[in-house]
């Protein structure tokens, strides 16, 4: 076990190697993992945004909170607004 | 491939691969791992240094693969308006440049103890550093545009230029004299490699290749889904105004 660690005196070369792959592949995984939420949450926020006929009734209070109320001001998305 | 053409229809595929993909990277990383790190022999020469090559050899095929992935899908996204060919290009960039940097960083790795040096400007290890940069390249057009279809054109367009330089990385060991040996498993007579060597080799480059696809999926389909966002968040803005 101790001689496997030690792989001939070259243990981190080797190690080192398997230590970069695995955090580059960890790191590319995460990054795939993180931009797919962020996809699906502004996929489901737009979801909500969109005007549904039966809209009126079934809605809690605190959902109103969103651009569903319109009109509030024209350009109220992230484009429009300028300094 | 017109019949990938279709957003939806390369959403249901890729649903219905990605637990295949999965499963298969889930099986062959641990025996991979284990027939490089335990279950083969050392070199007699390079003694256990040669336990990088299982990291080193796959991630380098990877990196000319995934290129070539980039440079089809966007040549089928020019020539043809392939919707999803263009996100496929997309996806697959940023995993290509990991893998390349994972190919130089080994490399070096290898190269100190081996060669006595991390670095040498020799055409195999100057063209994969070129490689890498392509890449950066590429990720950097794509985004450089407000509009992303005119982004993707244009970072289309450098990477099937860019392709010219795979053929550059594989064949620099034959084309000049370099540091670095030349092909030992893909030659046109038998492999000049021990089995005891090769099969763990193949093993870690399929284990490599199923993780990339897997990557490459759930990239694809958050590519897919923003773009769907964007073409929703277009509507609405039309609506409010």
């Amino acid at each position: 076990m101790t001689d496997w660690i030690a792989m001939g005196g070259y243990a981190a070369y080797v190690w080192g190697s398997y230590a970069v792959t695995a955090l580059t592949v960890a790191g590319l995984g995460l990054l795939a993992v993180v931009k797919l939420r962020r996809a699906e949450r502004r996929a489901a926020e737009l979801d909500a945004l969109r005007p549904r006929p039966r809209r009126a009734g079934a809605r809690k209070a605190g959902e109103a909170t969103s651009l569903d109320q319109r009109p509030p001001q024209p350009g109220a998305s992230e484009q429009g607004a300028s300094p | 491939m017109h019949r990938y053409a279709n957003p939806a229809r390369t959403l249901r595929i890729v649903a219905a691969l990605f637990p295949w993909i999965a499963g298969a990277t889930a099986l062959l990383f641990p025996l991979g791992l284990y027939l490089a790190l335990a279950g083969s022999p050392a070199d007699y020469q390079q003694g256990e240094t040669v336990r990088i090559m299982y990291v080193h050899v796959p991630a380098a095929w990877l990196a000319m693969f995934i290129y070539s992935v980039m440079a089809v899908s966007s040549a089928l996204a020019l020539v043809w308006r392939h919707p999803v060919a263009e996100l496929s290009a997309r996806a697959a960039a940023p995993l290509g440049a990991g893998f390349t940097a994972v190919c130089l960083a080994t490399g070096a790795l290898w190269g100190q103890p081996m060669w006595g040096t991390w670095w040498v400007w020799d055409a195999r290890l100057t063209s994969v550093l070129v490689l890498f940069f392509l890449y950066l390249g590429y990720i950097a057009l794509a985004d450089a545009f407000d509009d992303p279809e005119r982004g993707g054109r244009a970072a289309g367009i450098l990477a099937i230029v860019g392709w010219v330089n795979v053929p550059i990385v594989k064949f620099s060991v034959d084309w000049w004299n370099t540091l670095h040996q030349p092909a030992s498993v893909t030659r046109l007579d038998a492999p000049a490699i021990h089995p005891d060597m090769l099969w763990p080799l193949i093993v870690m480059a399929a284990a490599f290749t199923a993780l990339f696809t897997l990557l490459w999926m759930i990239r694809l389909r958050a590519e897919l889904i923003e773009r769907r966002n964007r073409v929703v968040e277009a509507s609405l803005a039309e609506g409010l105004a």
